[in-house]
């Protein structure tokens, strides 16, 4: 069965503490009848993955971990996104390739470009320069970024003592999901390793600082530990609770037509 | 001589979860299968299977919607005929099953045989149990479905051998002899 890992993660907490552990907050996971959502603490990361055996203890139905990481304080949008040149700027920018043509200095075209850059702002800005695009499709001020939230935080790598004992086999994926910058993680788990297995999330975020009037995002890692308890269970036949038997099928009756 | 053993007859429920919660008619969101030859209404959801004596008879769940889960919960042999959802879905209040015992779906695991001594000729009607997402709260009971006996093939093939039932007559006739 398919189980999902749902982390939603304070974002201005865990840049402010430098640390992820109490700003994750395991929201739901799918799981068995045994599996703790949150927990008594619900910052505790706790996931019980259950695997069904078959009396020659042959795997039934095997478990796979999926992770979501969603975030607080997320800005309004997925990605930052390039944002077009209106049909204004779009013009100067095509009457300035123009105009190079004819151009022979190169101080002539400094001059050119300069006189471009005081009117439309600068040639080739990078993507940070640029901007990002609200909801709306119009582009957000420096400040609107900076109030507004943060890029969502990615899971980048799993690791521990699950994974070193090959309790669990992560692997990253690609997604259409630009919430999860492309990318999401998955394990299949060995549940034949019973007990309380440890493994610990690495997690990017992105800290926003200001450097000439432009937002730089330094990336930074931090990680949580999870914990993760292996569980079996064994499959029974629904019919006879135990191996396989006949069939307990029922004489259907047919009933006698009052007015036939 | 070599006996081919019988397969097993695989009858395979198909669900859209959420369309069958959210009320929709049973034809637009749960449709059963199998892999008989001989079986009608295939890909719908009142399936008459036709099964050998001794045949194995097997129940699988597909979940069509992957985001929602679907449990098979219990395969229920009844003695009348009465097809649809044992209380409508789109009135909000489903009649809740009380589970027989704890047991989670997932480990559950509906097979068996057809007796000996089921009555060649007759249709047993049966009804699914389904559970969703965690599998808990009210079980969805859906009937219509029946496994129809036939008799023992005598070249172990599990598939058309006898001309008496080879015939779409047979069927066509409601499986009277």
């Amino acid at each position: 069965m398919q189980d999902s890992v749902f982390l939603l993660i304070s974002v201005l907490e865990a840049l402010k503490q430098r640390g992820v552990e109490g700003n994750a907050y395991q929201l739901l996971a799918r799981l068995d009848e045994e599996s703790e959502v949150g927990g008594p603490d619900p910052a505790t990361l706790r996931v019980t993955a259950t695997g069904v055996h078959r009396p020659d203890g042959s795997i039934a139905d095997d478990v796979t971990l999926n992770w979501n990481v969603a975030s607080l304080q997320e800005h309004p949008y997925a990605r930052p996104k390039p944002i077009i040149l209106d049909a204004q700027t779009e013009a100067a920018v095509k009457a300035l390739a123009e105009m190079a043509r004819s151009l022979t200095s190169i101080a002539e075209i400094k001059a050119a470009i300069d006189a471009f850059e005081a009117e439309h702002g600068l040639v080739g800005a990078s993507l940070a320069e640029q901007g990002f695009m609200g909801l709306d499709g119009q582009p957000m001020t420096v400040a609107e970024v900076m109030a507004g939230g943060h890029i969502a935080p990615v899971l980048v790598d799993i690791t521990g003592q699950a994974v070193d004992d090959e309790v669990i086999f992560p692997a990253q994926y690609g997604s259409p999901d630009s919430d999860s910058a492309g990318w999401y993680w998955s394990a299949t788990v060995d549940t034949h390793k019973v007990g309380l297995h440890r493994c610990d999330l690495h997690i990017m975020f992105y800290r926003p600082r200001l450097e000439e009037h432009m937002i730089q995002w330094d990336p930074e890692i931090y990680t949580v530990g999870m914990d993760l308890v292996v569980n079996q269970i064994e499959q029974t036949n629904g019919f006879t609770g135990a191996a396989i038997g006949y069939l307990p099928l029922v004489e259907p009756v047919t009933l006698e037509d009052p007015h036939g | 001589m070599f006996v081919m053993p019988m397969p097993a007859l695989v009858i395979n429920i198909q669900v859209d979860s959420l369309a069958l919660l959210s009320g929709l008619p049973l034809h637009e969101c749960f449709f059963v299968v199998d892999n008989s030859d001989f079986s009608q209404g295939k890909g719908q959801a009142a399936l008459r299977s036709v099964a050998l004596q001794g045949q194995r008879v097997r129940w699988t769940l597909t979940s069509i919607d992957l985001q929602a889960p679907a449990w098979l919960k219990k395969i229920e042999f009844v003695d009348s005929h009465v097809t649809g959802l044992s209380q409508p879905v789109s009135d909000g209040h489903l009649e809740r099953i009380e589970a027989d015992d704890s047991r989670t779906a997932r480990a559950v695991v509906w097979e068996g045989l057809i007796p000996p001594t089921a009555m060649i000729g007759t249709a047993y009607p049966y009804q699914i149990h389904l559970s969703f997402g965690d599998d808990v709260g009210a079980p969805v009971v859906v009937r219509g479905c029946e496994i129809e006996v036939r008799g023992v093939d005598p070249y172990g093939t599990g598939g058309p051998s006898g001309a008496a039932w080879a015939s779409k007559a047979f069927s066509a006739s409601g499986g009277v002899l």
